[in-house]
């Protein structure tokens, strides 16, 4: 690849990757800190996001062309379905955090309680945008699953997450877009 | 013991000003300032993490629409299931064993000291004949032990992990409570067993705390609802006539001899078909039926209650407390990850935790930090003085092993003290709580002092 257009795709990698990390939008939209964000011009990978991963961890990933940390095919969903650019934000959030918790599934490290505010602030931080945005029309829990776990492996990696946060309570504040903290390492 | 009490014990003189003890604080230390009313859920029996946020979000919205200045939102959050067992027939048993066990318990009021009658209940809930009844009206919630090593190798699983899990549900009601906030709770299925359980014992271990809760719990599998201390205002329940998850629980508790879940006490009606009548979402708080309109009226009042009864804003104190502990003569103290399919005699779950107020502190075996963890004293309104109050530090141990030899340093605002464990027993609850340590917070002139000192 030229130096040129490296340059200028890493600029647009990076808005992007700035973009998906901006976290939520909408009425409570607030300071974020987002310290995973590369300069310009920075070429982005999912190693960026996550870390190194395993050859088995990239397949639950799956192909990630823009390097954002979400398989392509839910991230063309996500464009598809989310024209609210606050709710599609969140949706983003929400991906990454899920492809973030089916790593830490098979990874067994155990969930510390910030992460689980975190993933549970996302997951609040979606269903408040994509309500006021889409009312009864959002997805459901279901059918994000569907596009999210769509095989056995990403099915059994994600329960095997959640499982181990059984008995495990979490916290989030009234405005919750504003307390997704940034991801930590899978 | 005096000499040693005398040669542990610490004073720290505290900023009175919140700022000032805010900025001694670790960056990620949460704050002590109350914020307000919030709201909890306790989800039921097979239910995923993003289910039971799902349906915290819909209790969250339910409480906009009514314009409850709702300041944060608490999931109390139990799985399906366990490690390795997440999904399917074995998934579904791990949970009906949690629900025999805690009707079970429920049976003696919770009361640990009658432990052996609530076995005895369990072990005959899963070993006797459930003649007449046929798998097809009861399903998977005919569970059967195939003899008694089984049933009670079920028991002692089962028993541990619902009294983590209670223990830890109690941590984050301190956590809200203590910085004065209400919590409005809302309950569902399993869940009101959980969260009658969990707030008994905050009732039990800090009263004073359990009135700034109240609870409406829906589709109720307990007997009876969890009152609160002091107030004249009665926790509620919902039942739908049409919950046929409820009704066929109840008529299988007759038939085992566990308590019955209450009557219902509304009627949902006519309901689209594949609906189970339980749904917390789609009935308990949907507004076309009956049940989600008793529901929302009931949840209103609780959360308008529960805000007029506890209107002060005392100033607050945070103080962190950072424990190392080493272990002397004992098995290291597990991260209490639960290990299922294990005999009795190869029990490998959790060996013993450190506690404080209630919250699990541990990170590992034998060194346990809580830096992260501030819980806030409460020290009454109008910044007048007030009498010391004592906030106990205590080592949790399954009551069937040796007891501990434990000791360690207590590091308090930047103090290290030396403490020891003593033998004193605080609460056996199937578990022994024996007192590591203790802080005395007080107010004396205006000025806020803190004792850390050992049993």
């Amino acid at each position: 690849m030229q130096k040129s257009r490296k340059t200028t795709v890493g600029r647009l990698l990076s808005l992007a990757l700035v973009a998906s990390l901006a976290g939520c939008g909408g009425a409570d939209a607030g300071p974020n800190p987002t310290t995973s964000i590369s300069a310009p011009g920075t070429s982005i990978t999912a190693t960026t996001m996550y870390g190194p991963l395993s050859p088995s961890e990239k397949a639950l990933l799956g192909p990630d062309a823009d390097g954002n940390g979400i398989r392509d095919e839910v991230d063309t969903w996500i464009a598809a379905t989310f024209s609210d650019p606050a709710t599609r934000t969140a949706a983003t959030t929400v991906a990454q955090w899920q492809t973030w918790a089916m790593i830490r599934g098979v990874r067994g490290t155990p969930t510390t309680t910030d992460e689980l505010n975190s993933w549970d602030a996302a997951m609040s931080c979606l269903y408040r945008t994509s309500h006021k945005a889409m009312g009864d029309s959002a997805p459901s829990v279901n059918t994000w699953k569907a596009q999210l776990f769509n095989t056995y492996a990403r099915t059994k990696a994600y329960l095997t997450w959640d499982t181990s946060t059984d008995g495990m309570p979490s916290s989030v504040g009234p405005m919750p877009c504003n307390d997704i903290k940034p991801m930590t390492t899978p | 013991m005096t000499r040693t009490l005398m040669k542990n014990l610490v004073v720290v003189l505290l900023c009175v000003d919140m700022v000032c003890a805010q900025a001694s604080m670790p960056l990620d230390t949460p704050s002590c300032q109350p914020t307000g009313t919030q709201i909890g859920f306790t989800n039921g029996i097979q239910n995923e993490r993003w289910e039971a946020r799902g349906s915290l979000e819909a209790l969250y919205s339910l409480a906009e629409a009514q314009r409850l200045p709702v300041a944060g939102t608490q999931l109390f959050y139990h799985t399906k299931g366990r490690p390795g067992h997440e999904t399917g027939k074995e998934s579904m048993k791990l949970d009906i064993l949690e629900v025999y066990w805690q009707l079970a318990q429920a049976s003696v009021g919770n009361d640990p000291a009658k432990e052996q009658q609530a076995i005895a209940l369990f072990h005959h809930a899963i070993t006797a004949p459930s003649s007449g009844y046929s798998l097809a009206n009861f399903g998977g919630w005919l569970l059967q032990a195939e003899n008694d090593a089984e049933a009670q190798a079920f028991q002692a699983q089962t028993a541990a992990n619902v009294q983590l899990e209670t223990q830890t549900d109690v941590g984050l009601l301190l956590q809200i409570l203590s910085r004065g906030d209400r919590l409005m709770m809302a309950a569902h299925s399993q869940g009101t067993l959980w969260a009658n359980s969990a707030l008994q014992r905050l009732a039990s271990l800090y009263p004073r705390y359990a009135k700034q809760v109240h609870l409406v719990n829906a589709g109720m599998a307990a007997s009876h609802v969890w009152q609160t201390p002091g107030s004249a205002y009665a926790n509620p329940y919902v039942t739908n006539q049409q919950d046929h998850v409820i009704n066929q629980l109840r008529n299988l508790a007759q038939l085992k001899g566990l308590p019955v879940p209450a009557p219902a006490n509304s009627d949902a009606g006519l309901m689209a078909s594949g609906l189970s009548g339980h749904s917390f979402v789609d009935v308990y708080l949907k507004q076309d039926y009956e049940p989600g309109q008793l529901f929302a009226k009931t949840f209103s009042n609780g959360f308008k209650q529960v805000t007029s009864e506890n209107p002060t804003n005392p100033t607050l104190v945070a103080f962190d407390v950072d424990m190392n502990v080493g272990l002397a003569g004992q098995a290291a103290l597990t991260s209490g990850a639960w290990v299922p399919d294990q005999t009795p005699d190869t029990l490998t779950g959790p060996t013993g935790e450190l506690m404080a107020w209630g919250q699990y502190l541990r990170t590992g075996p034998q060194t346990f930090r809580v830096s992260q963890n501030v819980y806030c004293g409460y020290l009454g309104s109008g910044g007048a003085d007030v009498a010391p109050v004592d906030i106990p530090l205590y080592v949790s141990m399954p009551n069937n092993l040796p007891r501990p030899t434990i000791s360690g340093t207590l590091t308090f605002n930047g103090v290290t003290t030396p403490v020891a464990i003593a033998n004193r027993v605080i609460s056996d609850n199937g578990f022994l709580d024996y007192a590591f340590a203790h802080v005395a917070v007080s107010r004396v002139n205006g000025v806020v002092q803190a004792k850390v000192a050992s049993y």
